[in-house]
């Protein structure tokens, strides 16, 4: 009695409706997209470039899945789940690369293709990488900073430890910032991944260190809400990663003088041509594929804009 | 009496099988492709990673049976591997002591939870909740957030006395299982544990030390937690501070799925073992639904739900038939 | 003539098989101070708790000033001017007094809101009328006990009070405090409020009251004027019966050192001073009403609380019991008061429940494969009726459950066994099956120490009756005492004449 209750329940739960076979044909290719997690807002660009070369390409189906948080043991177990379904390749951003170094390499020598993106397990077998280079990218955020503040100032930093590509923009930050001399960095803020403790980061620091000329954020965090800056002093400059609305009104609205901008939607469409192109036999040239950032201010943020929508709309 | 807590565990087997049926018939692949679910290396994956809540699961089913609770399996996990790693690849000692001091340290929470529960009389939520504070902030001073890389260490291709690193924490699951099901069965300890769980006023005056007895569970609990951990961080080949963060509500989920009854006196640790793995089952096959992506959580919670509404009409239809 | 204040009519009141009031019929006048008296179990409380609306009487009808009245709730018995102070400790020890007075009759606003000015006024108005001082903003949790049991009667009389209904309200209370509360009560019966003062504390009773209703195995004996009747004559109404004489010479008193000796046992707030001896096969009855401290000396030396003083030795050694464990192993057991929170553990099968204490108590670590058979031989020699010993307690009936704890104690083969009201809530039959048992065990040599309030079962199974009021042994008597000595001793104050 009990049992059938069970197939009832189970069956009316899992009531998806889809039918038991999946579109049959030999030669549709199954791809999978790995962000970090599935609540990390940026991502969900990469989800509509992906799907939308999907798309383009026709014969592809895109199998986007995460851990719902940053958890680096559950997405090491998605990872090693695509093994052994064997899809026809995977497209990653690694929360800590090394961790899944072996893992990687367990997937291509299964035969499976892998890339990273966003996130670079450097040590692994992996086919190819996309993304910004970090190092460059600190470099790029600090140099704004310096530029902004004429050289000289206090400034907090925020990063959340433990993600080495976050770990190598701080070092490329801290690496301009120390050539010059009357540029202090008064504290690093770690947020742990945490967008919501943002305020309250930003609460503090604007409290401890009132004479703050400069936040400078390695991550889109202080950018992703509406309120995260509100405790922001109008002279203090704010050189932010990351360009997802809101931070264009935000930058409009003179909360945010700098955004450095990823190429969101090319972590999904790049990685699925990447990955395209490795099953019809092309390699790529270099596995290191820099996006490059886009820097947005003032003069250019309209613009951006613009082009921004039309890339989101289907 | 027994008889019923078979009748249970049955149930609780026959949830998984049916579960194991319904995605090898759903996730039924096109021609020329392999099954995705329904093969080896997939059944190896699910066991691996279900091991790591279903070794603490045993001592949570037992913590739960004597009426207690523990919120710290997750941190210990974290901070056994932590100190297993970091004695093994820092301090170069053997792996023999380094795990051996992975357990101290796991038995010192498990200590720890004991003294604040049955010395100073804290409720057992409030104590492993400060408990798990605590290791979990022993963890993160240790490391400073970086991690020891044991893998680095240990040669490629290493196996535990011959055993492949793979199916290390399955066999210590199914292993440790089976141990403390003959513990709480035939010997007075366990009896013990079911008693304090179901009257602890009448077991105190039946003579049971109940304070040793619970002291003794909680100790339990932290240990199989510092196994489980020790076991995670060879096997992954990582100690980090910030893994298995909140899996003491899997792992808790697991033992009431399981037949453990929150208010205490009702459980089995076979039954746990089996909860954990119902959920390893739909951790390892939603993801190869296709749409289900963000319904994971939801399903998760359903399936809780359905199971222990089940239970209490099991247990409500048994009263009514006396 | 003014109409009585309450008639009681031909009140029925049963709770399942047992019946604790039949065709109780008297009448209470106006502005009189009238006194219902009886053992435990006479049916006192049960009703009380009909006038006071709680419980419904099966059968027959409450009547106020004249007029058959059904109450429905104990909200409606309050709107008719009926306030109860009861026994247990109804107070919120983590709420103000003011609170405590008006709980669960907030005085409110038409918006639902809280009036606290006017019941912060009317708990002062009322706190200086019963010239009590204490603040209406006082936390309960720090009033002196006295102080909580007079906050009692304050909440009965928060709103207009015809009728006031006191179930035992001196039992915390000292001398001084007592006059306290009958100089209130007495200011109340002038200002028109008629009184009911239900007790067993005869002097008390005789002090206040001017009439006096005696309730018997809830029955109805009768209402007697206090000026032309005696203590005895009460005593007498209260006990009535007579019971078969006891067989003679049955059991043996040896000569030899006592198997229980226990000397000068103390405990802070429940036994004072507490010497007996049990002899090898000796069945000591212990008497008292509630609160005399009975079940807090079993617990002391069965090992559940320590004592601040004193010495417990069994057959000669002294015992230093820091637990039951630790008691049962001296070879001293007991038999608690309450088998559903005490006695038995509902998860576990009658079989488990019965081999639990010897497992416990020897310490063995594997549980032996031969306690199938231990258990059915224990149901077998003590008659228990189970359909197996694999199904829990809750299946079986109260008698046979109170077996059940007797038995697993039984097991151990105990020196001394202690009893405490081991026929509470049993049907007839195990009553005097479980009476067998504790005959049977002492013609073997085990003492027995019998806490009790069913008189009757005291005299008829005990060689000597130790009777105890107030923590402290008031009296013992021998062997054919007759029922009214040891009420009188159990319902006289330490210091007044018996």
């Amino acid at each position: 009695m009990k049992r059938i209750g069970i197939v009832l329940v189970l069956t009316a739960i899992i009531g998806c409706g889809k039918s038991p076979e999946p579109a049959g044909r030999s030669q549709r290719l199954r791809f999978a997209v790995m962000p970090k997690a599935l609540d990390i807002p940026v991502f969900n660009y990469a989800k509509i470039g992906a799907e939308r070369e999907a798309a383009a390409r026709g014969n592809i189906d895109i199998i986007w899945r995460a851990p719902e948080t940053a958890d680096q043991l559950r997405q090491k177990e998605i990872l090693e789940s695509f093994i052994t379904q064997k899809v026809d390749g995977i497209a990653i951003s690694c929360l800590n690369g090394d961790f899944l170094t072996d893992t990687i390499n367990r997937a291509i020598d299964a035969g499976i293709p892998v890339t990273t993106w966003d996130a670079d397990a450097p040590k692994s077998k992996r086919l190819a990488f996309y993304g910004v280079d970090d190092l460059a990218a600190g470099r790029i955020l600090a140099e704004q900073a310096v530029t902004l503040l004429g050289g000289k100032g206090k400034v907090a930093i925020i990063t959340s430890v433990g993600a080495t590509n976050l770990q190598r923009r701080l070092e490329g930050v801290k690496e301009v910032l120390a050539q010059h001399k009357e540029m202090q960095v008064v504290e690093v803020y770690d947020i742990k991944e945490d967008p919501v403790h943002c305020a309250e980061i930003i609460a503090a620091g604007t409290n401890r260190y009132p004479d703050l000329a400069a936040w400078i954020s390695v991550g889109g965090w202080p950018v992703f809400t509406r309120n995260a800056l509100a405790a922001v002093p109008a002279n203090t400059k704010v050189i932010s990663f990351d360009t997802i609305p809101p931070a264009p009104e935000l930058l409009k609205a003179g909360k945010v003088q700098v955004l450095l901008g990823q190429k969101y939607f090319g972590w999904g469409g790049e990685s699925v041509r990447l990955l395209a192109d490795i099953k019809a036999g092309k390699m790529p040239a270099n596995p290191i594929i820099d996006s490059g950032v886009d820097i947005v201010t003032s003069a250019n943020v309209d613009q951006y804009v613009t082009s921004w929508n039309a890339l989101v709309k289907p | 009496m027994k008889a019923i807590w078979r009748f249970r565990e049955l149930s609780t087997l026959a949830i998984l099988a049916f579960e194991i049926a319904f995605f090898t018939w759903y996730l039924w692949p096109g021609e020329g492709r392999p099954h995705p679910f329904l093969n080896a290396a997939n059944a190896l994956l699910v066991l691996k990673y279900s091991s790591i809540y279903g070794i603490a699961a045993v001592g949570a089913a037992i913590v739960i049976i004597c009426g207690g609770i523990d919120l710290a399996p997750g941190a210990i996990i974290a901070l056994s591997g932590v100190v297993a790693g970091g004695l093994f690849v820092g301090g170069h000692w053997s792996l023999a002591s380094s795990a051996a001091a992975g357990l101290l340290a796991a038995t010192a929470c498990g200590l720890l939870s004991a003294a604040l529960i049955v010395v100073a009389g804290l409720p057992p939520f409030i104590a492993t909740l400060g408990v798990m504070g605590i290791a979990r902030g022993v963890a993160f001073i240790i490391t400073e957030g970086r991690y020891f890389d044991v893998s680095s260490a240990l040669p490629p291709g290493w196996r535990v006395a011959g055993i492949p690193l793979d199916w290390t924490s399955p066999i210590l699951m199914i292993g440790l299982a089976i141990v403390f099901q003959v513990l709480m069965t035939r010997f007075q300890w366990g009896r013990a544990i079911f008693a304090i769980g179901g009257n602890a006023v009448a077991a105190r005056f039946s003579g049971v030390s109940v304070g040793l007895v619970r002291a003794s569970v909680y100790l339990v609990s932290a240990a199989l937690a510092g196994v489980s951990g020790i076991a995670l961080t060879v096997v992954q080949g990582q100690g980090k501070a910030d893994l298995a963060m909140g899996y003491e509500l899997d792992i808790i989920a697991s033992a009431v799925v399981g037949g453990a009854s929150l208010s205490g006196g009702r459980g089995s640790v076979i039954g746990a073992v089996l909860g954990t793995l119902i959920f390893g089952v739909l951790r390892n096959a939603l993801p190869q639904v296709p749409g289900a992506t963000f319904y994971d959580r939801l399903i998760v919670g359903l399936v809780v739900i359905a199971i222990v509404v089940m239970d209490q009409l099991l247990q409500r239809r048994k009263g009514a038939n006396a | 003539m003014e109409a009585d204040a309450v008639a009681f009519q031909q009140i029925d009141k049963s709770f399942g098989a047992v019946t604790a009031l039949k065709d109780v019929t008297f009448a209470v006048m106006p502005h009189e101070c009238h006194a219902i008296v009886g053992e435990n179990g006479a049916g006192k409380s049960t009703l009380l708790n009909i006038l006071a609306g709680s419980l419904r009487p099966d059968r027959g009808q409450l009547a106020l000033g004249g007029v058959p009245v059904a109450l429905t709730s104990p909200r409606d018995a309050l709107s008719r001017g009926i306030g109860l102070v009861h026994q247990e400790m109804l107070a919120f020890p983590n709420l103000t007094v003011a609170a405590n007075i008006f709980a669960g009759r907030e005085i409110r606003n038409r918006f639902g809101m809280l009036r606290e000015a006017d019941m912060h006024a009317r708990s002062r108005a009322l706190l200086e009328r019963m010239r009590l001082p204490i603040s209406p903003d006082a936390y309960v949790e720090t009033l002196r006990p006295a102080h909580r049991q007079l906050l009692q009667v304050a909440r009965a009389l928060a709103f207009d009070c015809r009728l006031l209904a006191l179930d035992e309200p001196t039992t915390s209370l000292t001398g001084a405090e007592t006059d306290h509360l009958f100089d209130i009560l007495e200011d109340l019966r002038r200002n028109g409020v008629t009184i009911l003062y239900v007790s067993h504390r005869l002097p008390e009773v005789f002090r206040l009251c001017h009439r006096i209703t005696v309730l018997r195995d809830g029955r109805f004996v009768d209402t007697f004027e206090r000026e032309s009747v005696s203590r005895d004559d009460i005593v007498r109404a209260m006990v009535g019966r007579s019971i078969p004489p006891r067989p003679p010479g049955q059991r043996p008193i040896a000569g030899e050192e006592p198997r229980l000796r226990v000397s000068n046992l103390s405990r802070r707030d429940s036994i004072e001073d507490v010497s007996l001896s049990v002899a090898r096969g000796e069945v000591v009855g212990v008497f008292g009403l509630v609160g005399s401290g009975r079940t807090e000396l079993l617990e002391t030396i069965a090992g559940i609380q320590q004592p601040d003083r004193g010495t417990i030795a069994v057959d000669g050694l002294p015992v230093r019991a820091r637990s039951p464990r630790a008691a049962a192993r001296a070879g001293v057991v007991l038999v608690p008061e309450d088998r559903q929170r005490e006695g038995l553990c509902f998860n576990l099968s009658l079989r488990h429940n019965l081999v639990l204490p010897a497992a416990a108590t020897r310490g063995t670590f594997l549980i032996r494969g031969s306690e199938l058979e231990e258990s059915d031989a224990l149901v077998r020699t003590w008659r228990i009726a189970a359909p197996s010993t694999a199904i829990t307690p809750d299946r079986l009936s109260g008698g046979n459950q109170q077996k059940i704890v007797v038995a697993k104690w039984l097991a151990l083969s105990p020196r001394v066994l202690l009893l405490d009201e081991p026929t509470k809530g049993v049907d007839v039959a195990a009553k005097y099956e479980i009476h067998g048992i504790v005959l049977e065990l002492a013609a073997r040599g085990t003492s027995v120490l019998l806490v009790s309030s069913d008189l009757p079962e005291v005299l008829t199974l005990s060689d000597r009756v130790l009777v105890m009021r107030e923590g402290r042994i008031r009296g013992e008597l021998a062997a054919g005492a007759d029922e009214e000595q040891v009420m009188r001793l159990a319902t006289t104050a330490p210091g007044e004449a018996a």
